[in-house]
């Protein structure tokens, strides 16, 4: 193993110092060649001032020279590590023009040739599920989410990475505007700040669960901040041993609890027993024509308090 | 950086040495010093790291729950407002390495936030991060109840109880101010570390301790004609520790790693106990009303988890990868259980089977998932899911006290648990074809089988197609149509199934045709059979680099068999639009809007008990079908423009920045229901809520690196909800049965200003 190790580590920096022997061999040569001047070549442009800034690079994970992953590592080819052997750009065309570098990352360009870029480096345990994952497949490409080129990554901070997702994901914005929510937002006033990131649930780079949820399954992912309701229980309240979801709408709703439905309705589309669970609950039951505690107040969970399980021993009908 | 602040001088002079000796103190792994550096260009200035401080005060004129539900922000006053981050890294084209950053977020509010990290990049990373999360539910419930000393809610030694709320004289005389709120403290504390050859070791450690009030009913009664309830506001005490390990190897062409999870939840009140506000109720054993009744209900007991997973990808060629998770877990729990009943007056000779549950689930996951490019044009992708459940509880007859007012049962009126376990597998094709260099078509099958003990559907089969088309007309525009059905069809429905299974053998009659509990044309929609059409619609179109529109349509309905009681039909719809303009680089404006509709259909009949259930329930003329309609209506709209004066070349606007935020959104909910001959019903109200809010922001440069800021937020909220509208404590019944706690739906209307001074270090 230890021999493997070597031979591996041995042909590794082979084919890294390769890249950058030709690099270097090939700098200032025509289309395919690398630019001359490094760093400070398309910095010169790309300043803070620029349409397209790029100086914010010097002060992220990817511009630091001493890390020898980082593009930026010494002697590498510098930010064209991931744009590609860009001479042409840096010098302009015989007509004036300046063509684009040789890798590009707008919309324009196939979602798996810009992710092909980033991936080349990042092939750590975080990206097993990328290739099967929903992003992946709705080519989605890291640099639709991502913007590496400035200090703090939005989709990184837990306040406003949700205003990232959202770009794609409407309803779900609309969702966590409803009146019942986890506190998962993106706007900018302070009743509607984020406490949670969508990553809090869902793995963005695919996961072993649905919905590229972080734990294998659901009801895993919510036992996270719930891990009151994992039990086991005594007395199980079936679809809740399963399927969360059964009975709350994760990301908003406009019941209370993120409830799908209004108790005692919700109750009623599983429980039809004789006398209360089957009576008809309606405008009878509230004021100013009557009142009924089937509706009122909590509904069901008026007496019902243990809908998520119960320990009692006297507690079979959930109200211990 | 630099600190102007001639007093803050010496601190940060000091600080400046103390903190990269900290960071060069941290222990390092083989460095790898491949690359040379002298090669590197020399690059002019370092962007500014934006290290800063933010000192200020808040100001909010409005007393509600609702505007501070996650804010913390419920009271009127004064709040202080302090933010900051610091933050060194090495420069750029160094050999160093370390760094560290510590931030703070609204440290003066309730959710407050503090990160902290350091590290050497590309070796090893420890960070911190800590966040508070309140979540203030009522702030205007009322309660006759006092806690104690023993933990019982005990209600005023004056107390007079009646058979019904209205039967309380001292009632609204003795209610009493009670908040319903938690907060979450929650600590994260991570170590990573990157080993030469792609190892890579990753722990964290998370505590998340709640702690507050909710509510809970606490009822006692042994039937629906009996039972008296009390909502309660029973205290919140959680600690959950949970640590997550793991230990990888990563290469260009394969990555596998084993980890571990395991979880400790702690409630430190596993049970609320009350005096029973209600006095002796026909049904009831005496000794079971005021003043001796009491009541008590268990909370949630402590809980352990742990799970091993393994977890790995190969690439099989270049354009085949094949990656496989497994994860085989354990969930435990063994709180001693409470005995039968806490009241002493009732009896209860039959002991528990066991002191505590020994309850144990296992858990096995797997997951292989093959995809692969077999053409260029062509993308393929497989997978596996198998996912048991393993419910290894133990099975033992209960003989329980029903609701703290009766003596005990006899055994054979005792009830069984129900350990549910399940197993579900999945299998699942996917697949991409490009038809030309914009077009592309896309189909998927997934089959998927749920077993289950216990339930009343003992296998489930779902068949699910999904074919898409997407189309790129130009490099700006883009359209993508998805239609998706699936079938969902079990084996026979045996609505007595756990009904029969929770009983003693021989005391329910199977061949009674009126031995049920549920009516037996009800079908629980989680397990019905059905069919789901759904239709996905997104169109972007980008006309000009700086302008962008998008429009997503999802339509789905849920078909279930109508001639079945219980969830028939849901309808949803969601109609959303965005867009996005820049048409200055300093200045972004964006729009959105989403109408979403939620129908549901769902008939019933009410049938009585005794000898009424035959003739109740074959009558149809009890039927009743009630019919939802939700619909939810959002939009909002924000500008973001920095350095006013720079795009107005007006001189004097030149360090202004500002912003607008405004958000509304209205959602209406109409319940109809319908009825046969033999009952009467009658409309309910519309529900309803309403919030608008906006808030201007202005940040002006004061010198270069101070600048001021002011925000200023206005946010209105109203609802209508008939549950809790205009219901005293006492009026949640008409025949008294609940003692309610008097909170109505939130309405509010607050003002919000904020001014600071933010100096960049």
């Amino acid at each position: 193993m230890r021999a493997f190790r070597r031979w591996h580590e041995a042909l590794r920096r082979a084919v890294v110092a390769g890249v950058v022997l030709a690099a270097a061999w090939s700098a200032g040569e025509e289309p395919g060649a690398y630019a001359r001047g490094g760093v400070q070549a398309c910095l010169d442009c790309h300043d803070a001032a620029s349409d397209h800034p790029a100086d914010q690079v010097l002060s992220t994970v990817h511009g630091l020279a001493a890390d020898p992953r980082s593009p930026l590592a010494g002697g590498g080819p510098g930010c064209e590590s991931c744009h590609g052997p860009s001479a042409a750009h840096v010098t302009r065309s015989d007509d004036g023009s300046r063509p684009p570098p040789d890798r590009v990352f707008h919309r324009g360009i196939a979602a798996h040739q810009r992710s092909e870029v980033c991936l080349a480096c990042h092939q750590d345990s975080g990206r097993v599920h990328w290739h099967t994952s929903s992003h992946q497949f709705e080519d989605v490409a890291c640099s639709d989410c991502h913007r590496i080129h400035q200090h703090r990554d939005p989709v990184l901070d837990i306040e406003t990475q949700a205003q990232v997702c959202f770009g794609c994901h409407l309803r779900q914005r609309a969702e966590f505007n409803r009146p019942s929510r986890h506190p998962v937002q993106g706007a900018r006033l302070a009743s509607r700040v984020s406490l949670m990131a969508c990553t809090d649930c869902h793995d963005p780079h695919g996961g072993s669960g649905p919905s590229e949820l972080v734990r294998g399954t659901l009801n895993e992912t919510c036992y996270d901040c719930h891990a009151e309701m994992r039990g086991p229980f005594l007395w199980e309240h079936a679809p809740v041993r399963e399927d969360c979801s059964v009975c709350h709408a994760p990301h908003g709703s406009q019941h209370e609890k993120l409830l799908v439905s209004r108790s005692p309705w919700l109750c009623q589309q599983c429980h039809l027993a004789q006398f209360h669970p089957s009576t008809q609950a309606s405008g009878l039951d509230v004021p100013p024509r009557g009142r009924s505690d089937l509706v009122l107040a909590r509904g069901c969970v008026n007496c019902h308090t243990n809908v998520h399980g119960s320990n009692h021993p006297s507690g079979v009908r959930l109200t211990r | 950086m630099t600190i102007s602040t001639p007093m803050l001088q010496p601190a940060w002079r000091a600080l400046r040495r103390l903190l990269p000796m900290l960071v060069l103190t941290f222990p390092m792994a083989a460095e790898e010093d491949f690359f040379a550096l002298d090669e590197v260009a020399e690059v002019d200035e370092q962007p500014a790291l934006q290290s800063f401080i933010d000192v200020g005060a808040g100001l909010l004129d409005a007393e509600s729950f609702a505007f501070g539900r996650y804010s913390g922000l419920t009271g009127e006053g004064i709040v202080p407002q302090f933010d900051f981050r610091w933050q060194y890294r090495p420069p750029w084209d160094g050999e160093e390495t370390g760094y560290w950053v510590v931030e703070g977020r609204r440290l003066g509010q309730d959710n407050r936030l503090i990160d902290a990290e350091i590290g050497r990049q590309g070796n090893q990373r420890l960070s911190l991060a800590y966040r508070e999360m309140p979540n203030h539910r009522y702030d205007d419930g009322v309660t006759p109840f006092r806690r104690d000393g023993s933990g019982v809610l005990l209600l005023p030694t004056d107390w007079s109880a009646g058979t019904g709320t209205g039967q309380m004289p001292l009632l609204e005389a003795s209610l009493r101010d009670q908040n319903i709120d938690h907060e979450r403290w929650r600590l994260d504390l991570s170590y990573s570390r990157l080993f030469g050859g792609g190892w890579q070791f990753d722990v964290d450690y998370r505590r998340e301790v709640k702690d507050g009030s909710r509510l809970v009913g606490g009822v006692i009664g042994n039937s629906g004609g009996n039972r008296r309830s009390a909502l309660l506001a029973a205290p919140v005490d959680f600690v959950t520790d949970i640590v997550d390990a793991s230990l990888h190897y990563s290469n260009d062409g394969y990555q596998a790693g084993l980890g571990v999870q395991a979880s400790r939840f702690n409630n430190r009140q596993t049970s609320v106990a009350w005096q029973n506000p209600f006095g002796a109720v026909g049904g009831w054993a005496a000794g079971a009303g005021f003043p001796d009744g009491l009541g008590r209900t268990s909370l949630e007991p402590d809980n352990d988890f742990v799970q091993a997973r393994a977890f790995g990808a190969y690439d099989l060629s270049p354009t085949t990868r094949l990656s496989a998770t497994l994860a085989a877990g354990r969930m435990s729990q063994n709180d001693a259980f409470l005995p039968y009943t806490v009241n002493p007056a009732l009896e209860a000779p039959l002991a528990l089977p066991r002191a505590d549950l020994g309850g144990r689930i296992n858990t096995l996951l797997a997951d292989v998932r093959l995809s692969a490019r077999p053409l260029p044009r062509l993308r393929v992708s497989a997978s596996y899911r198998y996912d048991d459940r393993d419910n290894r509880t133990p099975r033992d007859l209960y003989a329980p006290v029903r609701g703290d007012s009766l003596d005990q049962v006899a055994p054979e009126a005792g009830r069984l648990n129900l350990p549910y376990s399940y197993t579900e597998q999945r299998f699942s094709v996917d697949t991409r074809y490009r038809l030309a260099s914009r077009t592309r078509l896309n189909a998927a099958y997934t089959r998927t089988r749920k077993t289950r003990d216990f339930m009343e559907v003992r296998r489930m089969d779902e068949d699910t197609l999904r074919i898409g088309f997407s189309w790129q007309p130009l490099a700006s525009a883009s359209l993508g149509l998805d239609y998706i059905r699936s079938d969902r069809d079990g084996s026979a429905y045996d609505g007595n199934a756990p009904f029969l299974a929770g009983h003693v053998a021989g005391t329910v009659d199977p061949e009674d045709p009126l031995d049920f509990e549920n009516h037996p044309l009800l079908r629980k929609y989680f397990l019905a059979d059905r069919v789901r059409d759904e239709a996905r619609i997104r169109g972007d179109l980008y006309p000009s680099p700086v302008l962008g529109f998008g429009v997503q349509i999802s339509l789905s309905r849920d078909d279930y068999n109508g001639d079945f009681f219980g969830l028939t039909d849901t309808k949803v719809q969601s109609y959303s639009a965005d867009a996005t303009w820049t048409p200055l680089a300093n200045v972004t404006v964006s729009w959105f809007y989403s109408q979403d509709r939620f129908d549901t259909e769902q008939p019933g009949r009410n049938f009585r008990g005794g000898a009424n259930k035959g003739p109740d329930s074959a009558n149809p003329e009890r039927d009743w079908q009630v019919g939802t309609d939700d619909r939810t209506h959002t939009a909002g709209f924000d500008v973001s423009w920095q350095d006013v004066g720079d795009s107005l070349n007006v001189g004097a606007l030149r360090d202004l920045s500002i912003g607008l935020d405004w958000i509304w959104s209205r959602t209406r909910s109409r319940i109809d229901v319908d009825s046969g001959a033999a009952i009467d019903t009658a409309p309910l109200p519309e529900l309803s809520t309403r919030l608008i809010g906006f808030g201007l922001h202005g940040d002006y440069r004061l010198r270069e690196n101070t600048t001021l800021r002011l925000r200023y937020e206005h946010e209105r909220y109203r609802s209508r909800d008939f549950a809790l509208d205009g219901i005293s404590p006492e009026a949640v019944d008409a025949a008294g049965r609940v003692l309610g706690f008097g909170v109505a739906s939130p309405r509010y209307r607050a003002n919000w200003v904020t001014v600071s001074v933010r100096h960049r270090l």
